[in-house]
Parts: structure tokens; sequence; C-alpha cells
């Protein structure tokens, strides 16, 4: 496995005592993570981590791969990514970067496991004939970053607007307004201004 | 719309977005004359959209535990103010060098590469394999300390172990323009891209 041996350089300030700004990994953009982690920021590369988890967990498991093989990718992905910071040219596009490295190792997976199976059956036409290479077509892709955005910006708001817009958009069954109410101790009347008020920050934040 | 604004307020266009309220005649007629509230509408609309439908799942614990760790595991396990980075050059190529005393010149069945550093050369060997290519390789130096290879495009990249003879090999690989790293205890050594297909 290579390193980047840059980012191992820089990042072994972080034991030698180097300070690193303070930074609000919440709502640090990912350019600041990333610049962070070159400066031998574990915490930054935590929070990377944890913002990505999801998207990254998701292609995998998207293209039909299971739990263990869809692991299997995540890890990869972000050796991969620890490796490479150093060379991230646009740190701000890291969601496209994480996407389209997530699809390559998750084909890659998928290749690997169809030459496996049509060894052990000696049927060689079986491999030509089951290799799909768009297990992942573009606009699925597409909707994970947009969603894994919304979802980045969402975690931006206060946590009353976190919690009301979670309610309302993420739940399967949206609870009644009512319940709504009782839960953020606020009278119902006031459900549909605030819906709004951090509805908009949201889409501020998104940049629409 | 009110006396202050000519739009639809926000709150409202997301009252309509969740089909809550009835679309009214004058907002309707709105709608349909002023494209930055239908625009606005159609967003938001859009929006909600995306996250009603989100079902990603969260990556279970342990492998997010795992991920962070690797920032960690990877600077402990190696020294990385001691790792010395070398480009190899390409001392040697079947393709295009001139055979010697009457050796047959390259022929479909592969081709040699010799690259070279101050300490240490990099023999490797490319042949077809049926739409692609098996690239085998052996570092030749003084003594093997072990190590590992990652082979890299813009569009693939595998990495496998040295065996004990300091061997490496890949199979199937696409045509492509490829980097090979090998990265031993103390160096990383980087050859220039070498073109298959």
């Amino acid at each position: 496995m290579r390193f980047a041996e840059n980012t191992l350089k820089n990042l072994s300030s972080s034991f030698t005592g180097v300070q690193v700004d303070p930074i609000n990994y919440m709502q640090a953009t990912d350019k600041e993570l990333v610049m962070s982690c070159r400066q031998g920021n574990e915490s930054s590369w935590a929070a990377l981590v944890d913002r990505y988890q999801r998207l990254v967990y998701a292609v995998p498991r998207r293209a039909g791969l299971n739990e263990d093989q869809a692991g299997e990718v995540f890890q990869e992905v972000f050796v991969t990514l620890f490796e490479k910071m150093n060379e991230i040219n646009e740190p701000d596009r890291l969601h496209a970067w994480l996407v389209t490295t997530a699809r390559r190792k998750t084909w890659r997976l998928l290749s690997k496991e169809r030459s496996r199976q049509s060894l052990q059956t000696g049927d060689d036409d079986e491999a030509l004939v089951v290799v799909d290479d768009s297990p992942l077509p573009d606009e699925i892709l597409v909707r994970l970053e947009e969603q894994h955005r919304i979802r980045t910006a969402l975690a931006g708001l206060d946590e009353r607007c976190q919690q009301l817009l979670t309610m309302l958009y993420y739940q399967t069954e949206t609870p009644p307004y009512s319940e709504i109410a009782a839960i953020l101790g606020t009278p119902e009347g006031s459900i549909g201004p605030t819906r709004a008020r951090c509805f908009k920050k949201m889409l501020k934040l998104l940049g629409k | 719309m009110n006396i202050f604004s000519p739009h639809i307020p926000f709150s409202e266009l997301t009252a309509l977005a969740e089909e809550q309220s009835e679309t009214s005649p004058e907002a309707t007629a709105h709608l349909a004359a002023c494209s930055e509230c239908s625009s606005q509408l159609q967003l938001i609309r859009q929006t909600i959209g995306f996250m009603r439908s989100d079902t990603a799942e969260d990556a279970p614990a342990e492998l997010i535990q795992q991920a962070k760790s690797v920032f960690r595991r990877k600077i402990v396990a190696h020294g990385p103010s001691l790792l010395q980075v070398i480009i190899a050059s390409l001392t040697f190529d079947s393709l295009t060098n001139a055979p010697a005393f009457g050796l047959r010149s390259q022929t479909t069945a592969g081709r040699q590469l010799i690259y070279s550093t101050e300490t240490a050369d990099i023999d490797v060997r490319v042949s077809p394999e049926n739409d692609q290519w098996q690239i085998a390789g052996q570092l030749l130096g003084e003594d093997c300390p072990g190590g590992d290879v990652e082979l890299e495009s813009d569009d693939f990249s595998a990495s496998a172990e040295l065996n004990e003879l300091c061997e490496f090999s890949f199979g199937s690989v696409p045509a492509g323009a490829y980097k090979i790293s090998i990265r031993t205890p103390d160096q990383l050594i980087r050859t220039p891209r070498l073109e298959l297909g």
C-alpha cells in the first residue's frame, strides 16, 4: 500500500506539538477540514469520516453489495483518502472525489467477485454475461451527493431547526403537528413559520 | 403576496410545496406569471423530495471507528520522517532498445523494462492476457526488506505485497498509463508512467 509521504510528514507534526488553528468541525467546509488534516489535525480527519461515512457506505450498498463487502469498500476508500490527502486538487469537491473512488472500488470488487464465481463454476461464458459495469448509474450517484449536501447543510443548522426538519422530512411517517409541537415545546401554530425559517436557512447554506 | 412584496411569502411556498394548503386562484395565477416564485417552489419541492427519499444508512459504528483510526495507525506504523522518496528512471525497455547479440527483437509474448535508482533496480515484465495485461516484476537489490506495491492509473489501481524474493505481480490489468510505487520500510520508489495497450 502506498503512502502519501508528504501527508505523513505533515501529519506527524500533530505528535510533535505543532498547533493547529481552532476549527469548528461541524461547520467547517471540506476545504478547511482537508487543509487541517494536512497540518496533522486528527480531529479534522475524524470530522471528515463522520461527515462522509453515510455517503461512502451508501455507494456500495446501492450497488447491491452486502454489509461485509460494503465495509471492505468503505475502509479502502478512507485509506485511499488518507494516502492521497496531499494530492486532492479540489478539496471543495471532496464529495465527488469520494463518490468516484467508492464507485471504482465497488466495481472492482464486483468484478473480482464475478471472476471468482465463474472460476468456481468453470463457466467462462458466465463471466462475460454477468459483468455489468453500471450498477451505479450517474443519476443515483448525483442523488446520493445531493442528499449528502442537504444532510450536511441540515447539520449546520441550530438544534431546533435540525429537530424540526428531521421530524418533517426524514421520518417514514411525518408525526402529527400536535406531536411535533409537544416535542419542541412550541405552539402548533408556530410550526409552519418555523419550518419556513429553518428551510430558508438550509437553502442558504446550500448556496441556493 | 402582501402589500410589501409582490411575491408569494416563503412560508406559503413551503406549505404549497408540501401540498398542505390548496393553491388559491390568485397564487396559481401568480405562479404562472412569476418565474422567481415558481422556480423557488420547484426548488423547495425538489429539496423535500431529496430529503424524503434519503434512505441511506449510517455505516456500522465499528467501521467508522476503524476509518478514524487510520490516521493514527498509519503514522505510528510508519516513521514518516524516515521515508525517502525516490523516482526511478527507465534504463531499459525491450520495446525500444535494439536487441543484443542476435536475440530476437520484441515479440508479442512480452516486454521487459528496467527502472533504476541509485540503490536498486526494478525489473518489470509485461505480457498480454486476453484483452488485458499481466504485470510481474521484481525489486532487485542487496536484500529484500519486504514491502508493498501499488499499480495505479487514472481509472484503475491495485496493490500487492512483495514476496520473499521481492517479486510482485498483477493480473487482468486493463489498458492505461500506469505508475508503479514500491514501498519498503524506508523507501518509496516510484516509476514514470508506463503505457499499456
